[in-house]
């Protein structure tokens, strides 16, 4: 990108931080880290005594990424790490899906994920408080996690991970959830009210069966034959069928047992020093808002942060990016975009401002 | 004041208020005792225990064990130290009754919920007390409003891990009597050799995720049996020595010999490949970003092992 390029998208962040005042939660207790175009966090151990300071900052600098920890600590700004006074971090969940640019269907599929995550997991069966829970979308390319309920905050490392392992299904081997009797040849299995990964399987079994039973086998197109299994299957028994080899059919069924997009590779969850996009701030990937859900209900427009006047700009590339009015065009081509549309389109190295 | 208690697990609080309340001297003769119970654990991996019958050897039984722990601070070597809270640890989880396991659960924080005969306990105490075996695994778990349900006889498990890391923990400060000093040095002779021969055979350059393993043995701490696993396999792997490998493990506290012996030669046999970059990542093991697949890789191909950046 060339200079002027990068000073016309810094000064868009000017004028959104010189208008929006963040809130975040316990700044104090927290460490910041902030970044540029070279990279996301190139200086990390920064501390705000109060709200004020920290917007104070965001005005003068109007960072292209900024990051808080999703630990409290006694002095955020002290270093080395061990210096900083651990006290407890928040559980975090990495959700999102490989875009290059935006997709609204992908957009809702990790959105849905991450209601699963809250609603199937964390508050049935981890018992998290709702209220204590936050829906972030990233700014980029899907969504944060962040449960603030204290029961969760002095977990270390390895017990994020489990239960990391366990939201992404790592190790769960649903043909261990079955025995079977070799006299009587009955499979005994798990029943539907059953707790955990176990009774989520029955469940989900069941409401195949009822509503896609070809998904599982012809065969329960049936109706008597498909009852036949379901009762059985309420009873914990799973040989109710002239199916052969039934368990191993049942395999597309596990499969759609986790947190699919949860990310659990990068460490988000694990890592008790994580820096995680601050709510409220701008996403410099993007240009979007790195935004709380209200009730879930989220839509990508909500997350813009410029306004709709004109740009013109150069295609570098084909385009098709569906966010607000959208823009679509071929290589070379010249648009007038939206002033947000511009500066995602720039950021993404997809466009040149003319 | 429950004596009887406390002189069988002279490491509960019970035990603890006891000595706080008496403060007795410690003597030679105690010192002796102590010296020979710990050597006695690190030769054969559990603790061997008075049968106190009067008042007052049920009070030495507990001194003697305080004294152990002055000893152990005063050397203040994290093998030992792990050494004996592992000896301990199975010496409990053999005699301890339901009843004491309850209340030594109680004091380190590690309470079931009984309801209708079924136990539970809070998933972050689960979390942080469960051994670390498949078994206990959450995804094998029934899990419910934040409790993980558990058997009676895991409960006692469990039990065992959090007195285990319990005594893991050295109380502070440095012995200033010569005579404890000098005890704590006659434990040396039970540390492991690191010989040279070992060293170089280990040596070269190693991926980091393999480094910090190597760090962790060198300090004793204790490693979970994928870590464990992954580390001799590694080496298997770049064709390092059953000896070798062996006699860096056995830095570990819990180190059996028959049993790493057996792991190493079963590795070797039968060409266990290392598990991949993905796989260390499921474990927890992963701890760099190197743009490799198999850590086995690294030195071919990728050494960025730079930290990762992600949103």
């Amino acid at each position: 990108m060339e200079e002027k390029e990068k000073k016309w998208i810094k000064n868009r962040f000017r004028r959104y931080y010189a208008t929006h005042e963040l809130r975040p939660d316990a700044v104090e207790e927290r460490e910041f880290g902030y970044g540029e175009w070279d990279r996301k966090i190139e200086a990390r151990h920064l501390a705000f005594e109060n709200p004020e300071k920290l917007n104070e900052f965001l005005r003068e600098t109007a960072p292209l990424y900024i990051s808080r920890s999703t630990a409290y600590y006694e002095r955020p700004a002290a270093q080395p790490m061990n210096n900083k006074g651990w006290k407890g971090s928040d559980l975090v969940f990495d959700l999102d899906a490989e875009m290059e640019v935006f997709d609204r269907k992908i957009f809702e599929k990790v959105r849905e994920d991450a209601i699963r995550l809250i609603e199937e997991f964390l508050i049935p069966e981890f018992g998290a408080d709702r209220g204590k829970i936050a829906l972030v979308f990233s700014g980029n390319r899907g969504f944060h996690v962040h449960v603030f309920d204290e029961k969760f905050r002095m977990l270390g490392r390895e017990g994020r991970r489990e239960i990391a392992s366990y939201l992404s299904g790592t190790g769960m081997n649903y043909r261990n959830f079955f025995i079977e009797d070799k006299k009587s040849k009955k499979i005994f299995g798990p029943k539907p009210d059953e707790a955990g990964y176990r009774g989520r399987f029955a469940r989900m079994v069941v409401k195949t069966l009822e509503n896609e039973p070809e998904k599982i086998s012809r065969i329960f197109n049936e109706w008597s034959e498909k009852n036949r299994f379901v009762e059985g299957i309420k009873q914990g028994v799973w040989s109710k069928t002239r199916l052969p080899k039934v368990i191993e059919r049942l395999e597309v069924v596990a499969k759609e047992l986790p947190v699919r997009s949860i990310n659990v590779d990068v460490g988000v969850t694990q890592d008790t020093s994580k820096l995680i996009r601050l709510p409220g701030s701008l996403h410099g990937s993007t240009g979007l808002t790195v935004l709380p859900a209200k009730n879930y209900e989220i839509e990508i427009e909500d997350a813009i942060a410029f306004t709709g006047e004109r740009v013109k700009i150069q295609l570098n590339r084909n385009v098709h990016v569906d966010i607000g009015e959208g823009v679509k065009g071929e290589k070379g081509a010249v648009v007038d975009a939206p002033e947000y549309l511009a500066v995602y389109l720039l950021l993404k190295n997809m466009a040149r401002l003319l | 004041m429950d004596l009887e208690f406390a002189a069988k697990f002279p490491f509960s609080n019970e035990a603890k208020q006891i000595m706080d309340e008496k403060k007795p001297g410690i003597g030679d003769e105690i010192i002796e005792r102590a010296l020979e119970r710990l050597k006695h654990a690190f030769k054969t991996g559990r603790v061997m225990t008075g049968t106190p019958i009067s008042m007052e050897e049920k009070f030495e039984e507990i001194l003697i064990y305080a004294t152990t722990r002055i000893i152990l601070a005063s050397i203040n070597n994290p093998f030992l130290t792990n050494k004996y809270a592992v000896a301990w640890a199975k010496t409990i989880y053999e005699k301890m009754s339901m009843e004491e396991a309850k209340r030594i659960g109680a004091e380190l924080g590690v309470v079931p919920r009984i309801e209708n005969g079924e136990w539970s306990l809070p998933i972050s105490v689960y979390l942080e007390f469960s051994p670390e075996d498949v078994a206990y695994s959450l995804v094998n778990r029934e899990m419910e409003r934040g409790y993980v349900k558990i058997k009676e006889r895991e409960f006692l498990r469990i039990v065992q891990e959090a007195v285990k890391r319990h005594l893991e923990k050295l109380p502070r400060g440095k012995a200033r009597d010569e005579r404890i000093k000098k005890a704590g040095e006659q434990l040396r002779e039970f540390l492991p050799k690191i010989d040279q021969k070992t060293t170089t055979a280990i040596k070269g350059d190693h991926p980091p995720c393999i480094n910090a393993l190597l760090e962790q043995v060198y300090k004793h701490e204790n490693l979970g049996h994928h870590a464990r696993w992954s580390l001799a396999v590694y080496f298997v792997n770049r064709g390092v020595d059953t000896e070798a490998i062996i006699s860096l493990l056995s830095n570990l506290p819990d180190f059996s010999e028959r049993k790493t012996r057996y792991y190493v030669e079963h590795a070797k046999k039968r060409g266990y490949i290392m598990p991949s970059c993905e796989t260390m990542r499921a474990y927890g093991l992963c701890v760099a970003e190197c743009g490799i697949k198999n850590p086995l890789s690294w030195g071919k191909y990728g050494r960025k092992g730079k930290e990762v950046d992600k949103e």
